[in-house]
């Protein structure tokens, strides 16, 4: 059966009742921020930034067809930017944590990106702490290169 | 004149030399089975293999047949870990190889990236490592059959930067 739908179809208000408010599309829980429904976050990265690096937070799975998974992709496309090629994080562990590298990714100080992340598919989640951008100038340890070990140095001006 | 032509021309040489010169130097950093990049619990983890060490963080299994995944963009990574055989038999031992696969998720246009490495050591300290790739988005895969053990700690990654240096 086909249902007619011409302009008199319905009274004025039936928008109204029918109306749906839109889906949740994010939340803040514990200071981090769970993206959902394919939301992106888009973040200006900084000027004479070389390094990006996004932290998220780590959990289990208390729904096992839930996935937690991110996405990230730069605007405009870097160097290293291939067709489909995203970089990619899991964020589903057996332990609990804060602040876990979900990305490292090197990008052109010259160029001013927009990062954006958000969850591969309608069915995951992306849930990000925070993202830290090293300008160019920093200065990498050379006694103990396995470390992560960063220390700023003066910006010259 | 209004609209001078020469403008696109010094956009593309400046892009040029700024594509040339925007790394100068390499990052190194270690990525434990607990930073996101790294997926031990692939897909579905009701039958998820690896054992979890709550003190070290490290994760291991005996005498499956698994894998684990690590997602990075860099030009090399060093898998650190042990790995032994089930068997003295070197006979058996030939089948029981760890193999490496770095590749992007998907196909691209610009082809594909596809290689394998295999690692024969007996307990020893690395599961894999390679140099030199080109810069691009990686997912590595490493992977082991039931006749093998492994320990995995945890990955280094050679990711270029710009520095002062």
């Amino acid at each position: 059966m086909v249902q007619q739908r011409g302009p008199d179809s319905q009274p004025a208000w039936a928008a109204l009742e029918t109306f749906q408010p839109p889906e949740l599309t994010h939340t803040v829980e514990d200071g981090a921020v769970s993206l959902q429904n394919m939301t992106e976050l888009s973040f200006a990265v900084p000027p004479n930034t070389t390094l990006l690096r996004v932290l998220g937070p780590v959990m289990h799975a208390e729904d096992w067809d839930q996935t937690a998974n991110c996405y990230a992709a730069l605007d405009p496309e870097p160097s290293w930017w291939r067709p489909g090629n995203f970089p990619l994080s899991t964020s589903y562990k057996p332990n609990s944590g804060a602040n876990r590298t979900m990305f490292l990714l090197p990008i052109d100080p010259a160029v001013e990106f927009t990062l954006r992340l958000g969850p591969p598919n309608p069915a995951s989640r992306c849930v990000v702490d925070g993202i830290q951008s090293y300008p160019f100038y920093l200065y990498v340890s050379r006694r103990c290169p396995e470390s992560d070990y960063l220390a700023t140095t003066p910006s010259p001006t | 004149m209004a609209c001078p032509k020469w403008p696109w021309l010094a956009g593309g040489l400046l892009l040029a030399s700024s594509a040339a010169g925007q790394f100068n130097d390499t990052f190194r950093t270690t990525i434990t089975a607990m930073d996101p990049m790294t997926n031990l619990d692939i897909a579905d983890m009701r039958y998820n293999v690896w054992n979890v060490d709550e003190v070290s963080g490290f994760r291991s299994n005996e005498w499956y047949d698994a894998w684990f995944v690590c997602h990075f963009v860099a030009t090399g990574y060093n898998a650190h870990g042990v790995a032994w055989w089930r068997t003295q038999d070197e006979g058996v031992a030939a089948n029981n190889t760890l193999r490496y696969q770095s590749e992007p998720p998907s196909d691209g246009p610009t082809g594909s990236f596809d290689r394998t490495l295999e690692v024969g050591h007996r307990n020893g300290t690395y599961l894999g490592a390679m140099s030199g790739l080109e810069l691009a988005a990686y997912e590595l895969n490493v992977s082991h059959t039931h006749d093998t053990a492994v320990i995995f700690h945890n990955i280094t990654l050679s990711v270029p930067i710009r520095s002062q240096a």
